[in-house]
């Protein structure tokens, strides 16, 4: 399976974004490494078997480069959402509501519920993507869960 | 209304901002990487046969930046020692010998059905043994296969598929290259036969 740069972009941009933007919590970072990561598709002479494998590759690759970039001292005095809060305000309240909720998440455990609720990943895929074991994926998805409903109250079912 | 439903409405407010094009700035940046590596590896090379009697190989040297090796690979057909540092996960920079560094890196499979980042040992072992196709300023196209050099230029039909047979017997007797006109190209190795332009599209990028 071959997809153009272009192609590639069109399908996953948003996905490498939004994967990206949940650790960075920094737009101008988010998009930095979405290019990033599709240049590194450009660049690579790997073969990828269907469209799901080269989306876990890049998702892959852009939380790698995001996790990262926000260990860096640099990165850990400029998380910001002040370029968000436009968007934030004009979005309707349940929707701001949650997303501010799961930005406020610990980092891991946001990437995590972000996989699983967005990306609808199983808890044994998104170990195999973080490469950790699925018992640390089910115990960050039961703490983001938790931490959602204290905060959202009925705003975030008991649904998985 | 379900968890799921509402985490991906909610998400629907993350967007990059209008005014990026990111496929327009990727396709720059790929453009400019690619004229710069080969400007770099033209005087890497040019500085390498000066170099190569007075180096040595697998030096281990850790530094605040983290752990970096000297080893040397083949550049351009003669031998060159380069200093590879590893600056993040399966990311490496590599230092020629004319003081010019370039990115690389990647993923591998990690043998459990996963992906991790490339270790050091393979990414030394991708540049001794990768195969180069490149450019010159002259614009002729040639291929770079450990001692080897070979211009290609003459033998690339009008849609840029080339077939070449080398003596090699170590990495590879037949090379298949497909050269783009945007300056990419790809390659395929073998020691039985050479590659169709199908095959090559799908197997390489």
């Amino acid at each position: 399976m071959q997809l153009t740069l272009q192609q590639a972009m069109e399908l996953f941009e948003l996905s490498v974004f939004r994967a990206s933007f949940y650790i960075c919590k920094n737009r101008q970072d988010a998009e930095d490494i979405c290019q990033e990561t599709f240049l590194e598709y450009h660049s690579t002479r790997k073969s990828f078997e269907d469209e799901e494998h080269l989306k876990a590759w890049l998702l892959r690759v852009s939380i790698n480069k995001s996790l990262n970039l926000s260990r860096s001292f640099w990165h850990k005095n400029r998380e910001t959402l002040e370029d968000f809060e436009e968007a934030l305000e004009q979005a309707p309240p349940e929707d701001s509501g949650l997303l501010t909720a799961v930005l406020e998440l610990p980092k891991k455990c946001r990437v995590i519920i972000h996989l699983f609720y967005y990306e609808d990943y199983s808890v044994k895929e998104i170990s195999q993507l973080l490469r950790v074991s699925e018992n640390t994926v089910k115990s960050q998805l039961h703490r983001g869960r938790m931490l959602l409903k204290e905060k959202l109250k009925e705003g975030w079912s008991d649904d998985e | 209304m379900t968890n799921k439903e509402r985490y991906k409405k909610a998400a629907e407010i993350i967007v990059p901002s209008g005014s990026n094009d990111f496929l327009q700035n990727v396709e720059g940046r790929t453009m400019k990487m690619r004229s710069k590596k080969i400007i770099k590896t033209v005087a890497a090379a040019f500085a390498a046969v000066i170099l190569i009697a007075a180096t040595g190989t697998g030096v281990y040297a850790a530094d605040i930046g983290g752990i970096q090796k000297s080893v040397g690979i083949w550049l351009h057909g003669d031998v060159a020692d380069v200093t590879i540092k590893e600056v993040g996960d399966g990311q490496f920079e590599v230092t020629y010998p004319d003081g010019s560094v370039r990115g690389c890196g990647g993923m591998e499979e990690d043998g459990h059905g996963g992906m991790r980042g490339v270790s050091m040992e393979s990414m030394i072992a991708q540049l001794r043994t990768s195969v180069e196709c490149e450019q010159d300023e002259d614009g002729r196209i040639w291929i770079y296969i450990r001692d080897h050099k070979i211009d290609v230029t003459d033998q690339i039909d009008e849609k840029g598929y080339a077939q070449e047979k080398v003596k090699d017997g170590f990495l590879a007797d037949y090379i298949t290259v497909i050269w783009r006109e945007d300056g990419s190209c790809a390659i395929s190795t073998s020691h039985s036969g050479f590659d169709s332009p199908e095959k090559l599209m799908q197997n390489t990028r």
